[in-house]
């Protein structure tokens, strides 16, 4: 317990710094705190009310008072899910990231799945047989396919997508129907890229814990070599594993913003960008803790997991380290 | 808190690779460098931003064409190429001197600061960077430096990590301790002695940097975020989209970057990894999942085979024999007549020999700190036989090959093992068997107790399956009645409450409780033949005596034991064999042995017996023979006879050490030495006893 509980500290710990951050931003930048609350088009409305009214906004937004206070206030709204207005958008900046994460995560998590499933099974068989056919052929694939940025990758499939005509050119799907045909290509690339990634820390997680004594003692009893690295190797490896893919959730998440763009997904990544183009602060800040509240959760569950996977952890004792 | 940063998962291997790697991958890592320098001299050309028509095609006059408000792209590309690349490499160097700094001063003072700058390198790994420098960007005024800031404060941790661990190893080097105890100051400690040999380290981690670096860039300014006034390839594909030049095709706008930044990025990131660990890895080319059964003498053919400078002494066998230099020249004693082969005839018919072993010898080729090959002889010249009904114990001390002997019989010798000689199993050739063979031997005839030292046991895993399992191969037994059987071998083993501990993973058990654990294991499937290496290691007296019960009740065809333990192989074996340094010197019944041993060896082990009171005067007052025959002698101290070819520059000394090495190998303890003992001994058949020493030549 006592890992899952330094877990957990340094998770609410992140989660504070992220908060802190938001509000280090909105109050020590140079100019008034109050373009930074209510984005530039909120704050341009604000300037044209007579003074008593900017007064009063101040005081709703408490900007009088102490900063410790005001840091106060910020985390216990946040933690409230009131992230501010939206001036452009004219509603709750939590009601607008709401639609738009579910569509983010629609692609997302599908691709964390696949991409650990399939990085994972080939990873394993290709480090257990260094320098087999397997490793060979795949090792410099996914080393290619790694180095590329992730969006570069969704631009040569748009290219090719344009000049074969057989996929749509991004966009929404119109009817629910069409959904898989608009998901192949953006996921195809989340997918493609983050299975590189992880096919890399498989194959390494496994080429470390095929030395070890216990693969030595499971020949020994006449194991076959496949249930070998299956039952036995991948177990132990597994553990670091989903700990390296938590972590790659981030990566895959800033990624998948850009993707998005690409293919005029109408996720996160597109809300970003039109926030940051209108300088819409509160959505620009709140979309950034969410994203981050996530990764962070994220991280979590594969602590969580971890420890289930890992009998030492489970039960407070690393003595086997 | 264990979080693998990718780095460290992927950096692996000893330290001296790297030392290769680093003159390499810095010769690839300028390569990739090199255009992107050329293009920082033409930078501001006023070229790139002069107007022409737009969406002119590639040809007269403009290489790549021209974009929408008539720019040439290929000037464009350049000056563009370049702000990337500085933007990259800016970003990386300044990550990579925080991530240096703030890891050096981690991993050296621990305690507080340690806790504190990787408290917070765990937080900045969580927050995702691209959305980061997103908003930071969005804040802060959009230009070039602002980036360069941001990416920096993303990526140190990774570099801080890595720094750090390798800054632990490091730190327990004997160097380090003893430029500590010579009074040196930490600073100089951490600039002289710890930074150099983390350079290629750091290196590679900056590299990858700057891929990730140009990787956020180009991502940002891609969106249209990065500063407005600089283009950078980031920024072109921007206006390739805004501009709607994709589906116009125009590929000639929006290809030339897409090629750029993947193939710089590619070129970073691929010469970072290849200063991590080189093309293929630090990994060894074969694993031992992968390999088959070895093939003597033609796996690996760099070795020199066994004829030796000295070929009589080091192979006694006698198909070598013709190879044998003329007697009178090198060893007066070694007449033809005195030459006894060592390998017997079979004593017993060949159905009841179970192990037939031909002058097995097993090399272990090591690559030591000068990057010179070496090798290690762990065993030399074995032979052997087990027969039915008998119980044998293998005796002598840690090193002196007996664990590589069972290995070798069962054909799990180590990937770099060098395998000579011949194993049969019962009349079969093992070296041709295939691997499915291997396994279906391991599986139904050989049962083999490892050595409970480190993770024998799979650490996550419940030991009642790891029990269970080989019963599992033999019949379709489900998993719960295969935990029933589990516990019950366990109890045999004299484990009490076995029915609740066969749900206990290995961490839950003491190390003695393992080693029954493993014992256990071998049991369940009533293979017919035992090889336990240290069965009753790290058991107190009581619990040994079960043990030695346990193997004495057992029906087995045959049963061998490596032992340290006297005792034990007193009490439980039939056949006692004595080895040391890889050579068996003694092999006899274990009535006669314990009564009244040959080789001065054998006698010096039972007389370090406690139950024989006092020790050998001959141990206690151990000098070195040798040291006064022979200065010249390095090696024979080792406990594993290296012959290596690292001392070229004194070809003669070098000659003789070997000659010398190759001598009985007790003999520098020997009180009955002889001037004949520089020269290996035979294995001398006397009466029912075997034994390898010049005085008991005679009674042949």
């Amino acid at each position: 317990m006592k890992h899952m509980t330094a877990a957990f500290c340094q998770y609410v710990l992140a989660l504070l710094a992220v908060l802190a951050l938001n509000f280090l931003l909105i109050h020590m930048m140079p100019g008034d705190p109050l373009v930074h609350i209510l984005g530039e088009e909120g704050y341009y409305q604000m300037t044209r009310q007579p003074p008593a009214y900017i007064e009063k906004i101040r005081e709703t937004y408490q900007l009088n008072d102490s900063l410790l206070k005001q840091f106060l206030t910020h985390i216990s709204r946040a933690l409230q899910g009131d992230l501010g207005w939206s001036h452009h958008h004219g509603r709750a900046v939590i009601k607008i990231i709401y639609p738009r994460m579910g569509w983010t995560l629609l692609l997302l998590i599908p691709s964390v799945i696949i991409s650990t499933m399939a990085g994972g099974i080939l990873g394993a068989l290709a480090g257990g047989s260094p320098r087999g056919w397997m490793d060979r052929i795949l090792t410099p694939f996914f080393l290619l396919i790694y180095s590329i940025p992730g969006y570069c990758l969704g631009l040569f499939l748009l290219i090719l997508a344009f000049h074969v005509d057989a996929l749509p050119m991004g966009g929404m799907p119109s009817v629910k129907t069409d959904m898989a045909l608009y998901m192949m290509m953006p996921m195809g690339v989340l997918v493609l890229h983050s299975t590189a990634y992880k096919y890399m820390i498989m194959k390494n997680a496994v080429i470390q814990e095929i030395h070890e004594a216990y693969v030595m003692t499971a020949r020994s009893k006449g194991l076959y070599d496949r249930d070998i690295l299956f039952t036995h190797v991948v177990k132990n490896a597994l553990p670091p594993f989903i700990t390296v893919v938590a972590m790659h959730f981030g990566f895959m998440m800033g990624g998948s913003l850009v993707v998005e763009m690409v293919f005029s997904w109408q996720g996160m990544g597109t809300l970003i960008y039109d926030a940051v183009i209108s300088r819409d602060y509160p959505l620009i800040s709140g979309s950034f803790m969410i994203i981050c509240a996530s990764v962070i959760l994220a991280n979590a569950l594969a602590d969580v997991i971890h420890g289930v996977l890992d009998p030492r952890i489970r039960s407070g004792n690393r003595s086997n380290e | 808190m264990a979080f693998l940063t990718p780095a460290s998962v992927l950096e692996t291997g000893p330290m001296n690779k790297h030392s290769r790697n680093w003159k390499e991958g810095a010769l690839i890592l300028m390569a990739a460098a090199l255009p992107g320098v050329s293009i920082l001299f033409f930078k501001n050309m006023d070229i790139a931003n002069a107007l022409f028509s737009p969406w002119l095609p590639p040809g007269d006059g403009h290489l790549l064409g021209t974009n929408d408000v008539g720019q040439d792209i290929f000037f464009q590309l350049i000056s563009a190429g370049g702000r990337s690349l500085m933007v990259g490499m800016a970003a990386a160097l300044t990550a990579t001197l925080v991530g240096t700094l703030t890891g050096c001063v981690a991993g050296y003072y621990r305690g507080i600061a340690d806790r504190v700058i990787m408290g917070l390198a765990d937080i900045f790994l969580l927050i995702p960077d691209i959305p980061l420098v997103i908003v930071l960007v969005s804040f802060f005024e959009p230009g070039l430096f602002n980036v360069i800031i941001v990416i920096a404060m993303t990526s140190w941790p990774g570099t801080a990590r890595v720094v750090r661990s390798r800054m632990l190893k490091i730190k327990e080097y004997p160097f380090v301790l003893n430029a500590r105890s010579l009074g040196a100051g930490d600073g100089h400690i951490i600039f002289k002695h710890i930074l150099p040999h983390t350079g290629e380290l750091i290196l590679a981690k900056a590299t990858l940097a700057v891929a990730s670096a140009m990787l956020t860039e180009t991502g940002i300014s891609f969106l249209g975020l990065g500063d407005p006034c600089q283009v950078t390839w980031g920024s072109m594909l921007h206006g390739v989209f805004a501009g709607a030049g994709l589906i116009n095709g125009y590929w000639w706008w929006y290809l030339p970057p897409v090629l750029c930044i993947s193939v710089t990025v590619m070129g970073f990131n691929l010469a970072g990894f290849y200063l991590q660990k080189g093309w293929g890895g630090n990994f060894p080319a074969d694993s031992p999942l992968n390999r088959q059964g070895q093939i003597p003498g033609k796996t690996h053919p760099e070795v020199p085979a066994l004829t030796g400078i000295n070929p009589p002494v080091l192979i006694n066998n006698k198909d070598t024999q013709t190879l044998a230099p003329e007697p009178d020249t090198l060893n007066p004693i070694s007449k033809p007549h005195n030459q006894a082969p060592d390998t017997q005839p079979p004593s017993f018919p060949l159905d009841r020999q179970i192990f037939r072993i031909l002058n097995l010898g097993v090399e272990f080729g090591i690559e030591c700190e000068t990057n010179q090959k070496k090798t290690i002889k762990a065993l030399d010249g074995v032979n052997l036989s087990l027969v039915k009904g008998d119980r044998m114990a293998i005796i002598g001390e840690s090193g002196s090959g007996k664990s590589i002997l069972f290995l070798a019989m069962l054909g799990l010798l180590p990937y770099n093992a060098r395998m000579s000689g011949e194993v049969f199993f019962r009349g079969k050739r093992m070296a041709s068997f295939s691997r499915k063979h291997y396994q279906h031997i391991r599986a139904w005839d050989i049962a083999y107790v490892p050595q409970g030292a480190g993770n024998a046991l799979n650490p996550v895993i419940k030991v009642g399956h790891q029990i269970s399992e080989r019963m599992r191969i033999h019949g379709s037994i489900s998993k719960k009645k295969g935990m029933v059987m589990a516990a019950r071998l366990l109890g045999q083993t004299g484990i009490t409450n076995s029915h609740q501990r066969v749900h206990y993973y290995p961490h839950q058990f003491s190390g003695g409780m393992n080693q029954r654990v493993l014992l256990a294991m071998a049991l369940a499937g009533e293979n017919s033949v035992l090889l336990a290496d240290e069965p009753t290691k790290g058991l107190d007296d009581k619990t040994k005596e079960d043990v030695l019960n346990i193997f004495l009740k057992l029906n087995r065809e045959a049963v061998a034991v490596v032992t340290h333990d006297l005792w034990f192989a007193r009490q439980f074996a039939k056949t006692i064999v004595v080895m040391y340094k890889g050579i068996i010197l003694e092999q006899a019944p274990a009535d006669s042995f314990f009564t009244a041993p040959y080789h001065p060896y054998s006698k010096a082990l039972l007389n370090a017996l406690p139950s024989q009171g006092i020790l050998n005067p001959v141990i206690m007052s151990s000098h070195n023979r040798y040291a006064e025959t022979d200065p010249g002698d390095k090696h024979g101290g080792d406990s594993y006879r290296i012959d290596g070819g690292d001392d070229d520059d004194d070809d003669r000394s070098n000659k003789k050490n070997k000659e010398i090495s190759r001598g009985c190998p007790w003999a520098r303890e020997c009180e009955e030495f002889h001037d004949r003992c520089r020269h290996m001994p035979r294995l001398f058949s006397h009466n029912i006893h075997k034994v390898r020493c010049w005085c008991h030549a005679a009674g042949n």
